[in-house]
């Protein structure tokens, strides 16, 4: 099958490769959020989203969010998506 | 309406985030929204419903309110009318009976002539519309063995309708109909024949009467075995007509003078009632007589009856032959020509005469020719 994320790794120039496996995170028009890797949401609420990832948390702000799906470890967040800061 | 079965659970506790992550272990969440005061809104699969409600139990979560969503739980919701259950099994009843019945015959086929005569025929000989009494086979039997013109025919039920397709006769004309044989209407010797069917009992040059079967109606086929047809020949015929006249040289002829006497009787029944008329002083006559009723009824038969005397003169007439031969020769073949066919071609001609002292008789004979069948 296709993983569109390996194909971007392949063509990224990282010399460790093991270091992009910790998450991803996919930002589509502001409008989804895509996220693979997650270790748990810690923030819930309408203008912001919060999870934590390995070796630190991100941070997502915006409006309107939904929690559109969440699993162990993907998350597809719905919203006006205004900006995402990883700490 | 969603076609995934759902439940949506409202919530309220605190530190639900934690809460979520412990379901989302194992559970699938879908449209997770935040709410005022701690109150959150989730979707889980069906299946995971319980396993849900216990989590969030045990994280000490208030469930305000836990809704179905999705195609089973509609269907789940229809369940409990049982107004509409009720009538969908009686609808459903109904259907199942009157599908067991025909409620239309359907002819299919050609000549569309007999169409209709099917239709009535099948329709007189169905013992029930009940479809299991239907017998298919036998209804294409009697049909078969009925019309004449159907050569095969099938019989089917489709849906509720009782469907006829036949199709047409493919024996050859001249194997239909009525197997009469050909039989001459006139005297003569046979000059021709061009057979087309049946079995020829003539050939040409034998003398035939009138009654004489020339062709029978029927062939014998390559394997002895006797087949009907049409007898159908053309045969053509040299036929002999002759007519005759007598002639006498002496003879006495009786011939009315013009006058007449006429008397009338008015009578009831035999009574005669009134007559009026004169006596017959004529010393040769000849009387007619009839009867009129006077009455359009039996109550009063009331009837005139008419005798005409008519007097007469007897005339002694000497004509040799010899001076009346050409007219009494034309005269028989006047008589003779009377029995000839309108636009019939004339062979041949001729006449004998037989003398037998004042007695002569001469008949005169044209042959023509005639073709029988065609």
């Amino acid at each position: 099958m296709f993983n569109f994320f390996k194909e971007i790794k392949e063509k990224g120039l990282v010399n460790n490769p093991e270091f992009l496996n910790e998450y991803n995170i996919v930002n589509m028009s502001g409008k989804l959020l895509y996220v693979e890797g997650h270790l748990g949401l810690t923030i819930i609420a309408k203008d912001m989203i919060a999870f934590k990832i390995k070796k630190g948390r991100v941070v997502v702000e915006g409006n309107d969010f939904i929690v559109k799906e969440l699993t162990e470890n993907t998350l597809l967040i719905q919203g006006s998506i205004k900006k995402t800061e990883i700490f | 309406m969603s076609l995934k079965n759902r439940i949506i659970f409202k919530v309220k506790g605190l530190n639900q985030e934690r809460s979520f992550n412990n379901i989302s272990k194992s559970i699938n969440v879908y449209n997770l929204k935040k709410e005022e005061n701690g109150i959150s809104q989730f979707e889980v699969d069906y299946k995971n419903f319980k396993k849900t409600k216990k989590i969030l139990n045990t994280n000490g979560f208030e469930i305000i309110f836990i809704k179905n969503q999705g195609f089973l739980f509609k269907f789940k919701s229809f369940l409990s009318r049982y107004g509409l259950i009720f009538g969908l099994i009686i609808c459903t009843i109904f259907y199942i009976l009157q599908y067991s019945f025909i409620f239309q015959i359907k002819v299919l086929g050609t000549p569309n002539e007999i169409k209709g005569e099917i239709h009535n025929f099948v329709e007189k000989n169905l013992n029930s519309y009940f479809k299991c009494n239907i017998d298919t086979k036998n209804i294409e039997n009697i049909i078969k063995d009925e019309f004449e013109q159907v050569s095969s025919v099938s019989v089917a039920i489709v849906g509720q309708t009782l469907i006829i397709n036949y199709n047409p006769s493919t024996l050859p004309d001249e194997m239909k109909g009525d197997f009469e044989p050909l039989v001459s209407n006139v005297n003569g010797i046979i000059t021709n024949i061009n057979l087309v069917s049946g079995t020829l009992n003539f050939s040409v040059g034998d003398i035939i009467q009138e009654g004489d079967i020339l062709v029978s109606p029927y062939i014998i086929d390559t394997d002895g075995e006797t087949r009907e047809v049409m007898a159908k020949a053309q045969i053509d015929v040299n036929v002999w007509i002759s007519e005759s006249i007598t002639h006498y040289d002496y003879r006495l002829q009786t011939e009315r003078t013009g006058n007449k006497i006429v008397n009338n009787e008015i009578k009831i029944g035999s009574l005669t009632i009134y007559s009026y008329g004169q006596d017959n002083y004529f010393k040769d006559y000849e009387e007619e007589c009839y009867t009129k009723s006077l009455t359009p009824n039996f109550l009063l038969p009331l009837k005139i009856e008419r005798t005409i005397i008519y007097e007469t003169v007897t005339k002694e007439i000497i004509q040799p032959f010899d001076e009346v031969r050409e007219q009494i020769i034309e005269k028989a073949r006047q008589k003779t020509l009377i029995f000839l066919d309108e636009n019939a071609i004339i062979l041949n001609e001729n006449y004998t005469i037989k003398d037998a002292g004042d007695v002569h008789k001469v008949t005169y004979t044209i042959t023509t020719s005639q073709t029988i069948g065609g």
